[in-house]
């Protein structure tokens, strides 16, 4: 099983390693036109890309979207961050398991 | 009336625009306003740590007592005024290896060197060289047998509990506690509420050894077993029958 999970991890950060090439040398100016002349960045994008590769692979084969759109993207998924972000950290303060709740031993027979 | 270009945001003028540096201001002082009360509210909501740590001012330290090997290495040295009835001490080497005692060496004298991490009466002297026999005087290890008992509680690695890691509880602690039992070190279990006098119970199986694998689902976990309970010394021991349990 171990061995199962090792090679899958390793055949998906495979995968995107090539996304990642392929995104960053050839498809991030069509995405992006703001990143046209600019390099310096890019392999810090690389770690994400990795490991969004499925997500990457998806918006850079669509069409690239710009100006309004862009802006009109970037307002719903600010909208919707600041609901999913309060919601994950006080939902996952509510469902993790708290400390000891006393319940009190039972003797069940004698020795 | 500001002139136009006072409404514009210039990078090199180093200024904000007038318009904007009083709602900026508001902003910036609310954000940090919210994040330090976020901070206080997550801050309030962990648990406890508890008041386990390591005894490293006394640096590395030599004890003597008799040992027992089932269901785990436990050095009983002798009455003192902290202990009058004697005390039980648990031992691990360092490097999260169990102490091995051969047959031979059942209820012999013994000198082990190591720190020592304490939680309240819990105590485990983390070796650091091999033990070696000495002659002491005979020492009491009656077993007293105390019934069969249903406890709640969580199975923790005695030497995160008894302080090597803060908290050494709970599902954070979870996968270290896992590695720290796979490596031999005792099992504590950490009980709710006290039982016979003490929250926690070194832990053997049934049969009279050490626990057997079936305890590893049950690793951090809120869990309710059923089990006998005996003492020895001052330290008690629960044998549970993992069939029983129920995670509440």
């Amino acid at each position: 099983m171990a061995h199962a999970i090792i090679l899958a991890a390793q055949v998906y950060g495979g995968v995107g390693g090539l996304v990642a090439a392929w995104f960053l040398l050839w498809r991030i100016e069509r995405v992006d036109p703001m990143a046209r002349g600019a390099y310096a960045f890019r392999p810090l994008l690389i770690p994400g890309l990795v490991l969004l590769w499925p997500l990457v692979l998806w918006r850079g084969l669509a069409r690239p979207a710009e100006g309004r759109e862009f802006r009109a993207a970037h307002a719903r998924i600010w909208v919707g961050l600041s609901i999913v972000l309060p919601l994950l950290v006080l939902g996952s303060l509510a469902l993790r398991q708290n400390g000891p709740i006393e319940a009190p031993p039972v003797r069940l027979s004698a020795p | 009336m500001s002139a136009p270009h006072e409404d514009f945001f210039i990078g090199w003028t180093d200024r904000l625009p007038p318009r904007d540096r009083g709602f900026i201001a508001r902003v910036a002082l609310g954000f940090l306003l919210a994040m330090l009360l976020l901070a206080f509210g997550l801050a309030r909501t962990m648990d406890d740590s508890g008041g386990g740590s390591g005894d490293w001012i006394a640096g590395e330290q030599t004890f003597r007592g008799t040992i027992t090997g089932q269901p785990y290495a436990l050095l009983h040295v002798a009455p003192d005024a902290a202990h009058p009835q004697g005390h039980a001490m648990m031992l691990a080497m360092v490097g999260k290896y169990p102490v091995v005692v051969p047959p031979e060496w059942e209820g012999r004298g013994l000198e082990v060197k190591g720190w020592l991490v304490r939680r309240g009466a819990l105590e485990m002297v983390q070796t650091t060289a091999e033990p070696r026999l000495v002659e002491l005087p005979a020492a009491s290890r009656a077993v007293e047998k105390l019934g069969r008992w249903r406890i709640t509680g969580e199975i923790c690695d005695g030497q995160c509990y008894a302080g090597l890691m803060r908290p050494g509880t709970g599902i954070a602690h979870r996968a270290c506690a896992d590695f720290c039992l796979q490596g031999g070190v005792p099992p504590v279990f950490v009980a709710t509420a006290p039982v016979a006098g003490s929250s926690f119970l070194l832990m053997g199986d049934p049969s009279g050894g050490p626990v057997s694998a079936a305890m590893y689902p049950f690793v951090g976990l809120r869990v309710r077993l059923d089990g006998e309970v005996e003492r020895r010394g001052d330290m008690l021991v629960f044998r549970p029958d993992f069939s029983t349990a129920v995670l509440p």
